[in-house]
C-alpha cells in the first residue's frame, strides 16, 4: 500500500475546473515533483493535500488514513511556501520551535530539537536572529527546518526556490534533496523549472491544464515523453513536419530528405522531433543553413534553419574539431532511435 | 562647492503654518501658565490646578478618554476583523469604509444634537423604546448627559476611526502566516495569540494613543451635549477662556498646559511600549 494516495481528485472554483481526475500513489520516502507551467493547478493540488482547499471530489489518504475531511492542523504535514512565510515577530529559534510549542512540547526538549534542526540546515548559530536579518536563502532554509521540526508525515514544498537568485537556487535544491534523503521523508516538490524537477526527483508528474499528463522517472519523462506537451515542456525540442512514405517500414520524408526510422508509423503526416544533443551535422540528412554558433563551455550550441523550422544542436566541446560557420549549408540527422514521433 | 537647492521652498508653507498655528500657540500657553496677569513669573496658576473642581475635571476627562479608547479599539477591531478575515460578504467593506471616513469626522455640535435627538430624554429612540416596548431607559438609570452618555457619543467617532486605521494593518497580515501556523498544528486561538496579535500590537497601541488624545481634546461635542453638567477639562477650559467662571485666563493657560502634559505622558508611554513591541522590526 502506498504511503500517500491522491485518489481521483477534482477541484472547481465556481464553474472553472482547475484540477481534473488527478490520481497519484507515492511510496514512503519518495521525492515527487509536480512540474508544469504557471496556472496548471500544481498549487491547488498541494493545497488540497495540506487541507487548505477541500476537493470537489476524490480522496486523500496518508498512511492508510483518509484525511480528506481533516483540518490542516490535524494532518501532521510540513509545508514550505513560495514567499517568505516566516513569522516576523519570532526569532529563528521561535519559528523553528513553533510547531512543537503549539503541541505542548516542554521547553528543554523543544530547545534540543530546534538546535538539531538548525544544525541540519547548516545555520547552527542563527537561532537568535529575526527573519528580516536573514538572506532569502537562509529564510527558506529556516522555513524548511520549521516544517520538519515536528516530524511531519509528508513534506510539501511550493516553489520554495523561485524567489531566490540562480546560484543559491542551485545549492539549496541540492541541500533540500540531501536532507530529504537523510530523513527519508515523503516529499512533494512543486516547480515550473524543468531542470530543477529533472535533477532532484525520484518521479515527476508533468501537469497541464489541471491534468497529470505523464508520471515517471526523470529519464522516462525526458526520453519517452508520452504527449506532445510533455515533449515540448521538458527540455528543448526540434520539430519537423514529416510525410510518412512507408508506414510499415517506417520511412518518412522531411524537406526532401528521406529518413528511416525502422518502426511502425501512422499513415499521413506526423511531427518528427529530436533533442538538441541528438541532432548531428552529417553527410546525409535534412538540408539546413547554420545561422549561429555559441560557445557555452562544455558544448557548442549551433543554431540552424531548415525550411520554416528554427533548430538548436548541441555538440560536446572537442578542441581541434572543425565547426560549421554561420552561413554554411549543411545536412542534419539523428540516430533512428533518437527521433520522437508525435501526432501532427 | 555644494549647490544650494531650492527644493526646500516647497515645504515653507507647511512649516509657516505649523509655526503659526501649532508652535506659537503652544509656547504662548506654556509661557502663560507661568505668568500672572501682570506678566510676572509665578507658580500660582499651577497650584490652582489642585483645586477639587479642576482635579475632578481631569480625572473624569481621563476616564472618559480611556473608556472610549478601550471600547473604540475593541469594537472597531472586531468589526474590521469581521470585514477583513471573512464572515462578512465583500460588498460590506466599501460602504463600511466610506461610512467610517465620514463618521470619524462627525464630531462637535452636530453630533451632539444628533444624539440628543435620538437618545436624549425626549429623543426618537428613547420615545420609541418607551411607547413600543415599554422600556424607559431613563428610568433604568441611563442619562445621555452623563459619563456613559458622553462615552457612547464619543464612540460614534472613535469606532470608525479605529476601523479606518486598523483595517490596513489587518490586511497586512499575510495569508501564509495563518496557513503556516495552521499546518504546524496551531489552533485559530494560538495563531492569534502567538502570531497575529504580536504583529498587530504596535498598530493597536498607536491607534489606542490616538483615540485617547482624540477624545481627551474633544471640547465642542462635550459642551454641546452636556453644557456644564459634566465638567471635563475641555469644558472647564472653555469656561476659563470665555471668562465665565473664575475670570482668570491664566488659570486657563495652566489647565491647557495640564492637558499638554497629560497628552505628552500618554505619548511617551506609547513610544516606550511601542519600541518594546517592535523589537523584531528593522
Ligand atoms: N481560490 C481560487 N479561486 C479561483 N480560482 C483559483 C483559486 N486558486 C487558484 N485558482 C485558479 O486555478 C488555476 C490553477 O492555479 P494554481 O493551482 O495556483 O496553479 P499553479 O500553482 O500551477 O501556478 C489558475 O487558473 C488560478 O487562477
Ligand atoms: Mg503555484
Amino acid at each position: 500500500m502506498s504511503f500517500l494516495v491522491l485518489d481521483h481528485l477534482r477541484k472547481s472554483f465556481g464553474p472553472t475546473r482547475v484540477v481534473d481526475d488527478f490520481s497519484l500513489s507515492v511510496d514512503k520516502g519518495e521525492f515527487i515533483s509536480f512540474l508544469g507551467p504557471s496556472g496548471c493547478g500544481k498549487t491547488t493540488v498541494l493545497r488540497m493535500v495540506a487541507g487548505f482547499e477541500a476537493p470537489s471530489d476524490g480522496r486523500i489518504l496518508i498512511d492508510g488514513q483518509d484525511v480528506t475531511r481533516l483540518r490542516p492542523n490535524q494532518r501532521q504535514i510540513g509545508m514550505v511556501f513560495q514567499a517568505y512565510a516566516l513569522f516576523p515577530n519570532l526569532t529563528v529559534a521561535g519559528n523553528v520551535g513553533f510547531g512543537l510549542r503549539v503541541a505542548g512540547v516542554p521547553r528543554a526538549a523543544r530547545a534540543d530539537r530546534v538546535a538539531e534542526m538548525l544544525a541540519l540546515i547548516g545555520l547552527p548559530d542563527l537561532g537568535g536572529r529575526y527573519p528580516w536579518q536573514l538572506s532569502g536563502g537562509q529564510q527558506q532554509r529556516v522555513a524548511l527546518a520549521r516544517a520538519l521540526a515536528p516530524s511531519p508525515r509528508v513534506l510539501l514544498l511550493d516553489e520554495p526556490l523561485s524567489a531566490l537568485d540562480a546560484k543559491i537556487r542551485l545549492s539549496l535544491r541540492n541541500q533540500i534533496r540531501d536532507i530529504q534523503q537523510q530523513l527519508g521523508i515523503t516529499t512533494i516538490f512543486v516547480t515550473h523549472d524543468q531542470e530543477e524537477a529533472l535533477s532532484i526527483s525520484d518521479r515527476i508528474v508533468v501537469m497541464h491544464r489541471g491534468i497529470a499528463d505523464q508520471t515517471g522517472t526523470p529519464s522516462d519523462i525526458y526520453n519517452h515523453p508520452a504527449t506532445g506537451f510533455v515533449a515540448g515542456f521538458v527540455g528543448t525540442l526540434n520539430r519537423f513536419s514529416a510525410e510518412v512514405v512507408d508506414p510499415v517500414a517506417g520511412h518518412v520524408r522531411v524537406e526532401g530528405a528521406d529518413i528511416a526510422l525502422g518502426r511502425l508509423l501512422p499513415p499521413g503526416r506526423v511531427t518528427l522531433a529530436a533533442r538538441p544533443e541528438s541532432l548531428k551535422v552529417a553527410p546525409e540528412g535534412i538540408p539546413a543553413r547554420i545561422t549561429g554558433v555559441e560557445f557555452l563551455g562544455s558544448v557548442h550550441r549551433l543554431r540552424a534553419r531548415a525550411g520554416g523550422a528554427e533548430l538548436v544542436l548541441d555538440r560536446f566541446n572537442a578542441p581541434g574539431e572543425a565547426l560549421p560557420r554561420p552561413g554554411d549549408h549543411v545536412r542534419i540527422s539523428a540516430a533512428p532511435a533518437a527521433w520522437l514521433v508525435l501526432p501532427e | 562647492m555644494k549647490q544650494i537647492g531650492w527644493n526646500w521652498l516647497g515645504v515653507v508653507p507647511f512649516f509657516a503654518f505649523a509655526l503659526l498655528f501649532l508652535v506659537l500657540p503652544t509656547m504662548n500657553i506654556v509661557i502663560g501658565a507661568f505668568q500672572n496677569p501682570q506678566g510676572e513669573f509665578t507658580l500660582r496658576n499651577l497650584a490652582g490646578l489642585s483645586s477639587p473642581r479642576i482635579v475632578d475635571s481631569f480625572a473624569i476627562s481621563i476616564k472618559v478618554s480611556l473608556a472610549t479608547a478601550i471600547l473604540g479599539c475593541l469594537i472597531g477591531f472586531a468589526m474590521a476583523a469581521a470585514v477583513v478575515m471573512g464572515g462578512l460578504p465583500g460588498w460590506v467593506k466599501a460602504p463600511l469604509m466610506t461610512f467610517s471616513g465620514v463618521a470619524s469626522n462627525f464630531a462637535g455640535v452636530p453630533l451632539a444634537f444628533a444624539f440628543i435627538a435620538t437618545l436624549g430624554r425626549i429623543g426618537l429612540v428613547t420615545m420609541l423604546l418607551r411607547q413600543w416596548f415599554g422600556i424607559n431607559i431613563y428610568a433604568m438609570g441611563f442619562n445621555l448627559l452623563s459619563f456613559w452618555g458622553l462615552t457612547l457619543t464619543y464612540l460614534f467617532f472613535q469606532i470608525p476611526l479605529m476601523i479606518l486605521i486598523i483595517t490596513p494593518a489587518l490586511e497586512g497580515l499575510k495569508r501564509e502566516w495563518r496557513e503556516a501556523a495552521e499546518v504546524l498544528g496551531a489552533s485559530t486561538g494560538q495563531y492569534w495569540r502567538m502570531v497575529a496579535l504580536p504583529i498587530l500590537f504596535p498598530s493597536l497601541l498607536g491607534t489606542f494613543a490616538l483615540l485617547f488624545a482624540n477624545s481627551f481634546g474633544a471640547v465642542a461635542t462635550a459642551y454641546a451635549l452636556t453644557g456644564s453638567s459634566l465638567s471635563i477639562v475641555p469644558i472647564m477650559l472653555f469656561a476659563q477662556i470665555r471668562g465665565d467662571v473664575l475670570q482668570d485666563p491664566h488659570l486657563g493657560y495652566a489647565m491647557a498646559f495640564g492637558m499638554i502634559v497629560v497628552t505628552g505622558l500618554a505619548n511617551l508611554a506609547y513610544v516606550i511600549m511601542r519600541s518594546r513591541a517592535e523589537r523584531w522590526m528593522r
